[in-house]
């Protein structure tokens, strides 16, 4: 029972992650048609900009936690308007491609700068040690990623769902066509949209750093099962990706106490059997996508 | 204004469009009216930026707009009523109204919105897509009023409407001219046309071959009932 509880905090956990990271997809995606193969890369630069930071100019933790995306940001929306806009008009595979590229240009220049072994970054003084909550112990870090997310995730919620901005996003993300047709500049917050989006990878790479090993392929792995967990929750659904992220980060905790070598393998499994009776996700509508 | 003329699309290869020439002078109502595929919806996609790949001018106010992108032809008061409606799932009734920015002193206020389509109201907080077809055909319309457009493309607005809803789009289509609005109505329908409209486009595979008063084609219409196929 309770190895159980604890694989559920710890999947928690990773769901944390994976729920910032397919947050951030399913905005880019909704609004852009883009499948944000950099999302990864962008997570990993979010986590050795909190790196640098800290190393170069003794930035703490918490600044890390609002420069290091809005960084990220900066790159993302640099990105855009330099190349990804290019491609807009052309079939969807072309900027799957060139996200794709830059992912092995940043990785690879990454790994040339700092090597594969990764970096140290240690956990805020405030945030060491661990709680007692009922009776077990948790590492005080570890609640902090996971109640900092549900914030995050909660806020995003909020602004799509209560700001003109997400208004525009949500309409944008059903019908682009239409929503210009209204007279909506959907043009104009394009590239802010990219930009924040990926800025959720970024600060998802700072909470990542003092808990896992700040590496250029930290974001390699993940980056695959997010895509799986977007496809679940269903292409631009901002519910369906942070639902099933958590859902997704529990599943595969459990996995691995109980049937260790499908722990990897399980999400895909989920993945084909929601497309098998949902093609369009759990939480997806036909129409959009 | 609202001039159209010359006008030829393409959808790949296939030529649709093979001349559509049509004139929507201010304050009227016009329609054009033809069968199924002959291509209305093609035509108003055009005049809306939507589809590009086309020839020949699109005018408003003797300015060619042909070029222009959607956003910009609607900002111009040009308001799309699509098809299908175009409703927001994701959007409340109020969230779908409130979307296209105000684009001229024209946009009528939610009160005004509300005293002509009360069901709009009593509606606000749901969602679009909680809404009958016929309560989805009032809020696209309100919604582009709203937006404050003087020139309204409606694409078949009665389609698989029962009678009584038929009714109350007449209703509205009149009400909306009574404001000094301009209406293009794409109908199947010529028996509703004619309730409504002072000139009449008939299309017949992609090219409009006569235009028409009212009086006229009242007066023809047997002839141009089996003409059209409809
Ligand atoms: N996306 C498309 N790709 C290829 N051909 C198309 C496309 N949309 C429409 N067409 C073709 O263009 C022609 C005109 O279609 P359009 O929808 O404009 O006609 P319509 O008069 O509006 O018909 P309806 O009364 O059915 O709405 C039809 O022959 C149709 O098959
Ligand atoms: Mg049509």
């Amino acid at each position: 029972m309770e190895i159980v509880l604890v694989q559920v905090f710890n999947g928690l956990i990773s769901g944390a992650f994976y729920a910032l990271l397919s947050l951030g997809l399913a905005v880019i995606f909704g609004m852009l048609r883009v499948v944000n193969f950099m999302h990864g890369a962008l997570y990993m630069l979010g986590a050795f900009g909190a790196y640098l930071l800290g190393v170069q100019l003794g930035v703490s933790f918490w600044w890390a936690l609002i420069i290091s995306p809005l960084a990220v940001a900066a790159v993302g929306f640099l990105l855009e308007r330099a190349l990804l806009r290019r491609l807009y008009d052309l079939n969807v595979l072309y900027n799957l491609l060139l996200t794709f590229g830059l992912t092995l240009v940043i990785q690879d220049a990454m790994r040339l700068r700092f090597g594969v072994q990764g970096v140290p970054y240690s956990i805020p003084a405030q945030l060491r040690g661990a709680v007692l909550i009922g009776f077990m112990f948790f590492p005080t870090y570890r609640l902090f990623v996971l109640g900092f997310s549900v914030l995050v995730c909660l806020g995003v919620w909020w602004l799509i769902e209560h700001t003109r901005v997400g208004m525009i996003i949500r309409a944008s993300t059903e019908n682009p066509v239409l929503t210009r047709a209204l007279g909506v500049d959907v043009d104009r917050w394009i590239p802010l949209v990219f930009a924040f989006g990926v800025a959720l990878a970024g600060l998802a790479g700072v909470l990542a750093a003092p808990m896992r090993n700040v590496s250029p392929l930290m974001g390699a792995d993940l980056i695959i099962t997010t895509f799986a967990i977007v496809v679940i929750g269903g292409m631009g659904s901002i519910l369906g990706s942070v639902v099933t992220g958590f859902f997704v980060g529990v599943l595969s905790a459990l996995g691995a106490v109980y049937y260790p070598p499908a722990a990897n393998t399980l999400v895909f499994i989920v993945m084909a059997i929601v497309l098998l009776f949902r093609p369009s996700g759990l939480f997806g509508s036909p129409e959009a996508g | 204004m609202l001039v159209v003329d010359g006008l030829q699309a393409w959808y790949g290869e296939s030529q649709v469009l093979h001349g559509v020439t049509l004139e929507v002078g201010d304050g009227r109502v016009v329609t054009l009216v033809g069968r199924n595929g002959m291509g209305k919806t093609t035509a108003l996609r055009c005049i809306m930026g939507i589809h590009r790949q086309k020839r020949g001018r699109i005018l408003l106010d003797g300015r060619e707009i042909g070029h222009l992108p959607p956003q910009q032809i609607a900002r111009m008061g040009i308001g799309w009523v699509q098809d299908d409606r175009g409703i927001y799932g994701t959007l409340s009734v109020l969230e779908n109204l409130l979307l296209p920015p105000v684009v001229s002193d024209e946009s009528w206020s939610l009160d005004k919105i509300f005293s002509v389509f009360p069901v709009l109201k009593d509606q606000a907080a749901q969602s679009g897509s909680k809404l009958s077809g016929g309560e989805q055909q009032m809020l696209a319309i309100a919604r582009v009023l709203r937006m404050g457009a003087r020139i309204l493309l409606l694409d078949e607005p009665t389609e698989g409407l029962a009678p009584l809803l038929v009714e109350r789009v007449r209703e509205i289509v009149k009400e909306i001219k009574s404001h000094g609005l301009t209406v293009l109505l794409v109908e199947q329908n010529l028996r509703f046309a004619t309730t409504v409209a002072d000139t009449h486009h008939l299309i017949v595979n992609g090219r409009t071959v006569r235009s028409l008063s009212n009086q006229e084609v009242v007066r023809e219409e047997r002839e141009l009932l089996e003409y059209l196929g409809v």
